[in-house]
């Protein structure tokens, strides 16, 4: 071996080595993971004449973290209220609202409300999507007598899937699901 | 002189026919011959010719030394040298036939018309008919190591191929898999995986994203000529974070025959109806018989797998890859260009993404998965793709007598692209990983002594790794150096080998907080370090011992993952204020080797003090989208230990009954109670009959097999979801058998049935248990064909 083809080698090596670290993508400029489209916020908004209730669940840091927030709902005895749902992304700044984006891909979405059996609590849809399919961003909400238990709010993603009203829990994927204690007092 | 010789092999020739074959057509036959023989002997009295070259194995390109070899003509024999090259000089021209043997293999018997120096290599084609059970080889340029060694390669690694590396590993005892449904298996050694157990690909460290529970090794197990599998640490030779042990998948050296050769290798199963194929062809010029190159691509299609009752949705697979080679090897100097590039797109099961803590208990409690659907090859959301590149050159130089100076180099490009069942309409993916590798070694194989040998090395690696999609671990940027050296020493019975490696490690994270830009950095370094003996009384009985120091960095994964692990529907939680582990390792082995009987006997012991773990927080992880399980990763001492039983026993001369247990034990002390996701206990029983062979078909054998899992009852308390799953024991069958065509061309075929009652199981380490069952029976067809082109084969027809 002679010194020639050592000193070839050599080059080469470094050469490789050089040309691999330049061409190599640069890991010092990485994605803000709050920069793509995150929910952290359910607010609901429910209204029977001068009586507003708002309740919210808020993760203002997004998963992971400090814990969410979720508060009760506090509602009032044989009442119809008309309720509508905002999602909003707190981690941009101003806040951004996402409402907009599931009311224009209605035909992909559908909010699922159920209540547990405790509680005198009903809900129907008070929207449709261009397929006259229900959504859920509005709804009616009746309560009777006094009760206690939970609403569990369900959205889900059908893309090309969403079955014709009343829809279908089972189908698509979770985007949210929340689950409200509510009070009937 | 030269008339004598002629004369005497002609009176040799004369007597054989005379003898063997007397009738018209022979003696017509060698009149001719005679005649012809003559008439060289006139024309030509030049009797300075040579015939030599080197006998290598064709299955993995070993040189054979010392194989035989003789010319019938002459009756003239020779043995190859140890580097596996012979000689015959002094002969005249004329026409020879050399008859080649080894121990082992197929006898192998070529013409030669020699009329020039004449240069031909023996590529020994292994004769299966014995124990394919273990072997313990000694490699002649290799410094024996005092850990086990188990290698599988030939008929045995034929028998195994067609599935993923993992499962193709999966029968070696001691080995395990951690799986992820049936598409994604990653090998365990000792209950030990990812990080902790090293693969070696082609002689570069596999770098992908080894680091997640649902990430197999990007590695397409067609390519492999040889798989070792070295329990035990083996930090010193092969990086200080080979805790577990070392896997190597080697491909054969790219050494061929002059003209083109292949192997085509072709798969089908009923079970997923899938399909598997690999063509590779090689060769070298006449003209350049250094030269060679090689050329291969494989895939692997499947669909959803079946259960017994229904079939997993969303469990279809695809794969392809290519390699491609070239090798330039002499005895002084060598070099070998390797580029290869794995693809596969795996379905991720559609009923392991769930909405909630309910849905989790719902789908636990429910006898089979809340979604099932009807058998298809289609691969829908959520599915992982994952690109793996890889190019390599290595060079040699022989530096003296005995020593080697080796250069490897290599770049790896692992893009890892996970898709969301629920991402957007867009084809984006929900986490998109750029790693980029580059690896650099630069070896010295010496021996100082006859009885001394070892090497010296220092070797580097530089990574940056990239994410897109949602955040999962941060970018980063990894700069490794190592130095180590070793030595073994040979003192009658005994070797003796000791080693010591030295490794600093820097790493710095580059990431966003709470939209603050923070780039942390971290420096490790430590020592490690091997000691080892090997006592061999005889060709019957050998002992080792070796004793393992290693160190671990924690992994950017363990330190500051933090996010929803799609593949496997789990929060996952790193904890930054890590620290690396280090392992200390005994090993003790014993191996009994009789003709009649085969027994190795291995125990491990290893010491870690912070293990890092991924702990169940019990707690669920509430997000927006409900529920996730959480883990955390933590830290804590503990101990791993076992045994390895390996044996074959030959009942009668044709039926061998192999078996192999391994019993492992794991405990966590700061916990101060088990370790977690550790394999129970497992009992491999085989027995086989081998059939007489006949001209046409060589090995005919069938066995059947019966596997007993144990239920793994040594789990932390109040630590998972779902109970351990019973035990199960599971029957297979398999057949094999090589045709023999025109005493050239083998046909090996094998038909191997697994879970053959379709017994519906659950394994601890199927991330998937909580869901589903196991796959159900599955009956696989194995073909393999060699492929014999151009002047190779004419070559071989002269006979």
């Amino acid at each position: 071996m002679n010194m020639k083809k050592f000193a070839f080698i050599k080059i080469a090596l470094v050469a490789s080595i050089v040309s691999i670290i330049l061409w190599s993508c640069d890991p010092t400029d990485p994605n803000n993971p709050n920069e793509g489209e995150v929910i952290t916020s359910l607010r609901i908004t429910a209204i029977s004449g001068s009586d507003t209730v708002s309740f919210a669940y808020s993760d203002p840091d997004g998963n992971g973290g400090n814990p969410p927030a979720i508060d009760t709902a506090v509602l009032a005895t044989s009442t119809v209220y008309n309720v509508t749902l905002e999602l909003i992304d707190e981690t941009k700044n101003p806040d951004d609202t996402l409402t907009s984006q599931i009311l224009a891909e209605g035909i992909d979405h559908q909010f699922f409300f159920s209540m547990t059996l405790s509680l005198n609590l009903m809900s129907a849809y008070a929207d449709l999507d261009a397929n006259n399919n229900p959504i859920g961003l509005s709804n009616t909400w009746t309560t009777t007598t006094a009760s206690t238990g939970s609403v569990i709010i369900t959205l889900k993603h059908q893309p090309g899937i969403k079955p014709a009203s009343p829809g279908d829990i089972l189908v698509g994927e979770t985007d949210i699901e929340v689950t409200f204690p509510v009070r009937i007092e | 002189m030269h008339h004598l010789l002629l004369s005497i092999s002609i009176q040799e020739l004369s007597a054989q026919y005379f003898k063997n074959q007397f009738n018209q057509v022979a003696l017509v036959r060698y009149i001719f011959l005679m005649i012809g023989l003559l008439g060289i002997a006139w024309s030509q009295t030049n009797c300075n010719l040579s015939i030599s070259g080197k006998i290598v194995s064709d299955a993995d390109r070993d040189k054979m030394c010392f194989a035989d070899i003789v010319i019938k003509e002459t009756g003239k024999g020779t043995a190859a040298n140890e580097e596996g090259y012979y000689s015959f000089n002094n002969l005249c021209t004329g026409k020879y036939t050399l008859v080649c043997t080894h121990v082992g293999y197929f006898t192998q018997e070529i013409t030669i018309e020699l009329k020039e120096n004449t240069i031909y290599d023996f590529y020994l084609k292994e004769n299966e008919v014995e124990l394919h059970g273990f072997t313990l080889e000694e490699h002649d340029d290799k410094v024996e190591l005092s850990q086990t060694k188990y290698t599988m390669e030939g008929a045995h690694l034929d028998k195994n191929r067609g599935a993923t590396l993992g499962e193709s590993l999966k029968r070696i005892t001691g080995m395990y898999t951690l799986n992820t449904g049936n598409s994604i298996s990653k090998p365990v050694l000792h209950g030990m995986h990812s990080k902790r157990l090293l693969i070696l690909n082609n002689g570069v460290r596999q770098e992908g994203q080894q680091w997640g529970q649902e990430h197999g090794p990007e590695i397409d197990a067609f390519v492999a000529k040889k798989i070792t599998i070295v329990k035990g640490s083996s930090s010193v030779r092969y990086g200080s974070d080979a805790i577990a042990g070392v896997i190597l998948v080697e491909p054969a050296a790219i050494i061929a025959p002059p003209g083109i050769r292949g192997d085509l290798y072709l798969s089908g199963n009923t079970n997923g109806f899938g399909g598997a194929g690999s063509l590779m062809l090689e060769g070298s010029f006449k003209k350049l018989s250094a030269l060679s190159w090689r050329i291969q691509g494989s895939f692997r299609k499947s669909g959803d797998v079946a259960t017994p009752g229904y079939y997993m949705a969303n469990t279809a697979m695809e794969e392809y890859n290519f390699s491609t080679g070239l090798g330039y090897y002499k005895e002084k100097a060598g070099f070998e260009l390797f580029f290869s590039m794995f693809h596969t797109k795996l379905g991720i099961f559609s009923a392991s993404h769930f909405g909630n803590l309910t849905d989790l208990q719902n789908a636990i409690n429910s006898p089979q998965p809340l979604i099932i659907r009807d058998f298809s090859y289609d691969i829908d959301r959520p599915y992982q793709d994952i690109t793996h590149y890889m190019a390599k050159g290595k060079a040699y130089v022989k530096t003296g007598q005995k020593s080697k100076l080796e250069f490897t180099f290599a770049f790896q490009e692992n893009r890892r692209k996970e898709f969301d069942s629920h991402g957007s309409l867009n084809e984006d993916p929900s986490l998109f990983f750029i790693l980029q590798t580059v690896t650099g070694e630069v070896n010295w194989q010496h021996s100082f002594h006859k009885k001394l040998k070892g090497a010296l090395g220092i070797s580097g690696l530089y990574q940056t790794n990239r994410w897109d999609g949602f955040f999962f671990i941060p970018n980063f940027r990894n700069v490794n150096g190592g130095v180590y050296w070793y030595e073994n020493l040979k003192l009658g019975h005994w070797d003796f080998e000791a080693g010591i490696r030295y490794d600093i490690s820097s790493l710095q994270a580059y990431m966003y907080v709470n939209n603050v830009y923070q780039d942390p950095a971290f420096l490790y370094h430590n020592i490690s370090a091997n000691v080892g003996t090997i006592f061999h009384l005889n060709d019957h009985f050998t002992a080792r011992a070796n004793y393992g120091l290693a160190w671990r960095p924690p992994h950017i994964s363990e330190l500051y993952s933090n996010g929803l692990h799609h593949g496997s529907a789990s929060y996952e939680i790193g904890d930054s204020t890590l620290l690396p582990e280090r392992a200390h390792n005994v090993n003790l082995s014993a191996n009994l080797n009789f003709s009649r009987f085969k027994l190795e006997l291995t125990g491990y012991y290893y010491y870690i003090q912070d293990f890092i773990y991924l702990k169940p927080t019990l707690e669920p992880v509430l997000t927006i989208r409900g529920a996730f399980p959480g883990f955390q990763y933590t830290a804590g001492d503990v101990d791993i230990k076992g045994v390895d039983v390996d044996m074959d026993v030959l009942l009668t001369k044709r039926f061998v009954w192999s078996s192999k247990t391994s019993l492992l034990w794991a405990w966590n002390y700061t916990q101060k109670d088990f370790l977690i996701n550790m394999p129970s206990y497992r009992f491999d029983n085989e027995l086989s009959y081998q059939f007489k062979d006949t001209k046409t078909m060589k090995g005919p054998y069938i066995s059947a097999n019966l596997l007993v899992v144990t239920r793994q009852s040594m789990v932390p308390a109040n630590s998972d979801y779902a109970a351990p799953p019973d035990a199960y024991f599971l029957v297979g069958l398999s057949a094999g058998v090589d045709f023999l065509i025109k005493k050239v061309q083998t046909i090996s075929v094998s038909l191997t049935v697994a879970n053959l009652l379709d017994t519906p199981y659950r394994d601890y380490l199927n991330r998937f248990r909580y869901f589903s069952n196991d796959m159900g029976r599955n009956v696989v067809l194995k073909l393999k064909i060699p492929l014999e082109f151009s002047s190779y084969k004419k070559l071989k027809k002269t006979k």
